[in-house]
């Protein structure tokens, strides 16, 4: 038998085994998904406009400390991108978490008033002891974020992960692809982005401020998509580049209980951060604020109990946000939002 | 990015794919997730990813590209949930997924014996497998859709056709 006989019987086999899958139509529920009802979550729509204007405010803050070369990395700063305490969710994204799977944050770009910044997901990823930093440096370079308010800037550019491997004095992640330009697809405050991208994910995933050298094809590049990258890098500061707030539970998703702890990092006036779950229209139906463990700074720990027992069964978006004193004028708040499924 | 005529809205892009590739994507989701109902809820949230990045999509082969990616990754990380999931869950017995058995025909028992074989292969081979053979993909087009070198589509292919044909070789043998 050839070949092509012997795969057409693989086809055949694999064709059967689905063939009698009749799925629902849930044209109508992704309708509704899409649907703009809740405004501010379509982002990508912004297009041109949007991150055209936000790449003038950024790009300076990315190229200045984003980009900076480090030669000698303070050992007294903390890991800011680092896993918190307060995430119990985080568990421990290094290679002694439990086997199989392990808990890792993951950053990538959403939509803020100031333009494009970092999220942190967390998602469940594969635990390689050969390479404990693989999994999550390769879900943030070729991966796709689950919260669909989140886009990865390495989408499309065709970007692989070769290896990451590091300590606490350097990591080094080797990419390969056609990366040592900027696409013109690609905004430069993304671009810019994508490598911060990098810097934060690897930090995180080590728990460890180690400066973050960017190889192209196994060796040094003067720039990764047009940003400098020859020396190894720092995280910009962490006011400049995250969103000031950020949801790390519940997932994008997440069936939740009756009542459930929503948690994640912000940094809003007064530290207090507003939260809302609201329905399909945007109609806000419970709410409340966290206080969070400071805001001044740089981005702090929150929690809130959220008692969601009187909602009928269906999806609802739980948004926490920061305090906006200014009534909009600064550009309206951050927010960051969640799909949650109340069974 | 704003004098460029567009064919299609975001809307319209979501209706079209939709009804051409929905049902695929879902017995795609199957082949690689083995339940419905989860495979259902992988590509739906492909199809809101998808929709909300028309913007940069624009055209509808790369929009399909990325569905298919987005369908891929997607199922991964569900299976990837689920294994936690069944940690937690570990001292409990699975539960009977095989009911009403003694009624199934030859055919349903092909289709088990496929979709469990599927299950049991490496990640990679599978999705390679379920790519290359159900959607007919390219070597390059599946290793645009993984992420992976086209050297590693093969290898994962001819290593998973292999393992696939021993799990299953009493349906290749009787193929009536």
């Amino acid at each position: 038998m050839s070949t092509h006989e012997r795969d057409a019987d693989l086809a055949r086999l694999l064709g059967e085994a689905v063939d009698d899958v009749e799925p629902t139509d849930r044209l109508d529920e992704i309708r509704a998904r899409t649907g703009g009802a809740t405004t501010g979550r379509r982002w990508w729509y912004a297009g041109g406009a949007a991150l055209a204007a936000a790449a003038a405010v950024t790009a300076v803050a990315v190229l200045g400390p984003g980009s900076a070369p480090v030669t000698a990395p303070d050992p007294a700063a903390p890991p800011s991108a680092g896993p918190t305490s307060s995430d119990p969710s985080s568990a421990d994204p290094s290679p002694t978490a439990t086997p199989e799977t392990a808990t890792g944050a993951v950053y990538f770009v959403g939509q803020t008033p100031m333009g494009p910044r970092l999220y942190r997901e967390f998602r469940a990823l594969a635990v390689d002891d050969s390479e404990p930093l693989g999994p999550v440096v390769r879900a943030a370079v070729e991966g796709v974020p689950e919260d669909p308010d989140y886009a990865s800037p390495w989408a499309g550019t065709g970007a692989t992960l070769r290896s990451a491997t590091g300590d606490d004095d350097l990591v080094t992640l080797d990419l390969a692809g056609d990366l040592h330009d900027r696409p013109a697809t690609l905004d430069p405050d993304l671009a810019a982005l994508a490598v911060e991208q990098l810097v934060r994910t690897a930090q995180a995933a080590l728990g460890s401020p180690a400066p973050v050298q960017l190889l192209l094809d196994g060796e040094r590049t003067d720039q990764l998509l047009g940003v400098p990258v020859s020396e190894p890098l720092a995280p910009g500061d962490d006011l400049d580049m995250l969103a000031l707030v950020s949801i790390s539970d519940p997932a994008e998703g997440q069936r939740v209980e009756a009542t459930f702890t929503a948690r994640g990092r912000a940094s809003s006036f007064e530290a207090t951060v507003p939260w809302e779950v609201r329905d399909d229209a945007g109609a806000v139906l419970v709410e409340g604020f966290a206080t969070a463990e400071g805001w001044m700074d740089r981005l702090h720990p929150w929690e809130a109990e959220v008692d969601v027992s009187a909602l009928a069964p269906g999806r609802y978006t739980f948004v926490a946000m920061t305090s906006d004193p200014s009534g909009g004028e600064s550009g309206g708040p951050f927010t960051d939002t969640r799909t949650i499924v109340v069974p | 990015m704003s004098g460029e005529p567009r064919r299609w809205s975001a809307d319209e892009a979501l209706e079209q794919l939709y009804a051409a590739h929905w049902r695929e994507l879902v017995r795609l989701a199957v082949l690689l997730l083995r339940d419905v109902g989860a495979a259902e809820e992988v590509v739906q949230d492909a199809f809101v990813a998808a929709h909300a990045r028309w913007d940069r999509l624009r055209d509808p082969a790369k929009a399909l590209a990325y569905l298919r990616q987005s369908v891929v990754n997607r199922s991964r990380s569900s299976l990837r949930h689920r294994a936690v999931v069944r940690r937690h869950l570990a001292a409990q017995p699975p539960p009977a997924t095989a009911a009403g058995a003694d009624e199934r025909s030859l055919v349903a028992d092909r289709r088990a014996a496929v979709l469990d074989a599927m299950r049991a292969l490496p990640e990679r081979q599978r999705e390679v497998l379920a790519l290359r053979h159900y959607l007919d993909l390219s070597e390059a087009e599946i290793a645009d859709a993984l992420g992976i070198s086209r050297g590693a589509v093969k290898s994962h292919a001819s290593r998973g056709s292999a393992r696939l044909r021993e799990l299953l070789a009493p349906s290749l043998e009787d193929p009536s």
